[in-house]
C-alpha cells in the first residue's frame, strides 16, 4: 500500500531526490495528477482515493472501538473533501493529515459521549461478536483484532492511541508524535510501556493456560482489568 | 513496497517480541479490510457531491480574483467579498472627484447646481455656475492648493476659513520651523514602541498553541520533529507546540503597513 521512499529522503514530506527509483517518480507522479484531478472533482480519481484510505480510517476507528465508525469515518472523509485544495504532499502524508483528522474526530467523538448522560446500563461495545456457529470467524477473530482487542483494556489511552497509531495506521513515530500532540521520545516510552503490558499479559495467559492443561482461545478468555470500569 | 513478512520483522525487531508483533499485524490486517460495499456507495456518493461542489466554488473564486487581480491589486477573499470592495472603491473615488470638482467649481453647470443644492443643506457652500462667488473669503487665495487631495489642513480651510492664507513656504526655511498648516501627518506613530509584539499578535500567537483543527500542510518532516533534545522527553510530556510566527516581530523588525488609524499622532493635540 505504501509508496516507496527513494534512498536520500529521511522522512515524509521530504521532496522526491533526484537519483529516486523511476517506479517511485511515476508512482509520485501518478498520485499527484489523481490529486488534482480530486481536487477539480474528478470521479475516478475520487473513488481511487476513497478505496486508499477508507479502510485505513475506518479501520483505525474500529480498533479504537468506536461504536459509530462508519458514521464518523464519512465526517473524516468530507473534512478531507473541503481541505484537499490545501493538501500537499504525497500518499504516505496524505495517509498521515487523514488519520490525525480519524484522531481528532475520535477524540471529539468520546468527549460528546462523555458528556451525554449514561443510558441505562447500556452495554460497552468492547468486543467484537463472535458468532459462536461460525468457527471460521471465531478462528479470525481469535487470530486477530479478537485476541488484541481484550489487551487494550490494559493500556492507557495514551499508550493505546500510540499503538493504535502506530500499528493499525502504519506511521512512523514522528508522525504519531505530531497526531498526539507527543515529543517523539514520550512517543517512543508509551510505545515501549504498552508493549511491555501486552507482553506480560500474553504471558499470564500462556501460564493460565498451562495450569489449566489445555488450550483456551484467548480472545474468550475473561480478562480481568483494573482499569477497565 | 513492505511486504507482509518485512512488516512482521520491522515491527518485531521493533518491539522485541516475535508474537506481539504478529498478534497486532493480524489485528491490523483484520480490521484494515475493504469497506464494504453499501457503505463505500453511501459515503463515495457523499463525496463525490462535496467535491463537486467544493471544486465548483473554487473555480469560480479563482476566476473571480484572477479577473479582480488585474483591476486591482487586493488578493484573497470571496468572490462577493470582492465586487463589494471593488464597488466600493469605485464609489468612494467618484464621490471624491465629484467633490473636488465641485468645489473648485469646474462641473459642467447644472452639475454644479445641483452640487452647490445638495452641499448648501449641509452648511457647505460651494461656488456656484452664474452665481454669487462662494462666500468663504479667502478662498481664491488658495487655489494653487485646490484640486490637491493630498493637499495638508484643506479640511481646516471649511472649519477656519478666515485663518486660511496662502502658505508662506520659505518661512520654514528662515526660522526652522514648519507652522502647522504645512506639516504633513506623520504615517508613524511614535508612541508605539519598534518591536513590541501588539496584543491581538500574542493573542494570535497564545491561539496557536491550541490543536482544534489539522492543518493539511502535509505532516513535519521526522528532521524537524527529532530534534536534539527532543528524544529524551519525559513520558507522558505533551510535546511543545510548533513555533508561531513570532519571529517576524523582532525588535528589528519593520513596522507593520496598516497602523491604526486611532493610533496616528494628532497635530492638533501638540
Amino acid at each position: 500500500m505504501s509508496c516507496e521512499r527513494p534512498s536520500g529522503t529521511s522522512a515524509f514530506g521530504q521532496r522526491w531526490v533526484a537519483e529516486a527509483k523511476a517506479p517511485v517518480m511515476t508512482e509520485a507522479a501518478g498520485f499527484q495528477g489523481r490529486l488534482a484531478a480530486a481536487r477539480d472533482g474528478d470521479a475516478t480519481a475520487w473513488s481511487e482515493l476513497y478505496h486508499d484510505i477508507a479502510p485505513l480510517v475506518i479501520g483505525y476507528l474500529r480498533s479504537q472501538r468506536l461504536p459509530d465508525a462508519e458514521d464518523v469515518a464519512g465526517e473524516v472523509l468530507l473534512e478531507v473533501v473541503r481541505d484537499l485544495h490545501r493538501f500537499e504532499g504525497d500518499l504516505d502524508n496524505l495517509r498521515s493529515w487523514v488519520l490525525a483528522i480519524a484522531h481528532h474526530r475520535l477524540l471529539d467523538s468520546r468527549r460528546k459521549a462523555a458528556r451525554r448522560p449514561p443510558a441505562a446500563e447500556e452495554p460497552t461495545p468492547q468486543r467484537t461478536p463472535v458468532a459462536e456457529d461460525d468457527p471460521e470467524a471465531e478462528t479470525i477473530s481469535a487470530l486477530g483484532f479478537g485476541r488484541l482487542e481484550p489487551l487494550l483494556d490494559e493500556l492507557t489511552e495514551d499508550q493505546r492511541h500510540v499503538l493504535l497509531l502506530r500499528v493499525i495506521g502504519d506511521l512512523p513515530i514522528a508522525e504519531v508524535a505530531r497526531i498526539t500532540g507527543k515529543r517523539p521520545g514520550a512517543v517512543k516510552q508509551l510505545q515501549r510501556r504498552a508493549t511491555e503490558t501486552l507482553r506480560r499479559r500474553l504471558e499470564d495467559r500462556d501460564d493460565e493456560v498451562s495450569s489449566h492443561g489445555r488450550k483456551v482461545p484467548r480472545a474468550i478468555t475473561p480478562v480481568r482489568s483494573a482499569r477497565s470500569p | 513496497m513492505d511486504t507482509a513478512e518485512e512488516r512482521q520483522q520491522r515491527l518485531a525487531r521493533e518491539l522485541g517480541d516475535d508474537e506481539l508483533a504478529g498478534i497486532l499485524l493480524a489485528a491490523r490486517a483484520e480490521v484494515v479490510r475493504p469497506v464494504p460495499a453499501p457503505v463505500a456507495d453511501r459515503q463515495l456518493r457523499a463525496v463525490l457531491t462535496v467535491a463537486g461542489a467544493t471544486a465548483a466554488t473554487l473555480a469560480a473564486t479563482a476566476t473571480a480574483a484572477t479577473g479582480a487581480a488585474a483591476a486591482t491589486s487586493a488578493g484573497g477573499g470571496g468572490a462577493l467579498l470582492l465586487g463589494a470592495k471593488i464597488a466600493a472603491a469605485v464609489g468612494a473615488a467618484a464621490v471624491v472627484t465629484t467633490g473636488g470638482m465641485a468645489a473648485t467649481g469646474t462641473l459642467p453647470d447644472p452639475a454644479q447646481t445641483m452640487v452647490a443644492d445638495v452641499a448648501e443643506r449641509i452648511s457647505v457652500e460651494l461656488p456656484r455656475p452664474d452665481g454669487p462667488p462662494s462666500g468663504v473669503p479667502g478662498l481664491d487665495d488658495v487655489e494653487p492648493l485646490r484640486g490637491r487631495e493630498d493637499a495638508p489642513g484643506q479640511h481646516r480651510r471649511e472649519e477656519t476659513p478666515a485663518d486660511v492664507q496662502e502658505p508662506d513656504i520659505d518661512q520654514p526655511a528662515r526660522d526652522g520651523l514648519v507652522p502647522p498648516d504645512v506639516v504633513p501627518e506623520s504615517p508613524i506613530p511614535d508612541e508605539q514602541p519598534w518591536g513590541s509584539v501588539p496584543p491581538e499578535a500574542k493573542a494570535r500567537s497564545g491561539a496557536s498553541e491550541t490543536r482544534s483543527e489539522v492543518p493539511p500542510d502535509g505532516p513535519a518532516s521526522g528532521d524537524e520533529l527529532s530534534e536534539p533534545g527532543a528524544a529524551d522527553a519525559d513520558p507522558g510530556e505533551d510535546a511543545a507546540p510548533p513555533a508561531s510566527d513570532e519571529g517576524d516581530l523582532t525588535p528589528d523588525a519593520p513596522p507593520p503597513p496598516d497602523l491604526p488609524a486611532e493610533r496616528a499622532p494628532d497635530p492638533a493635540a501638540r
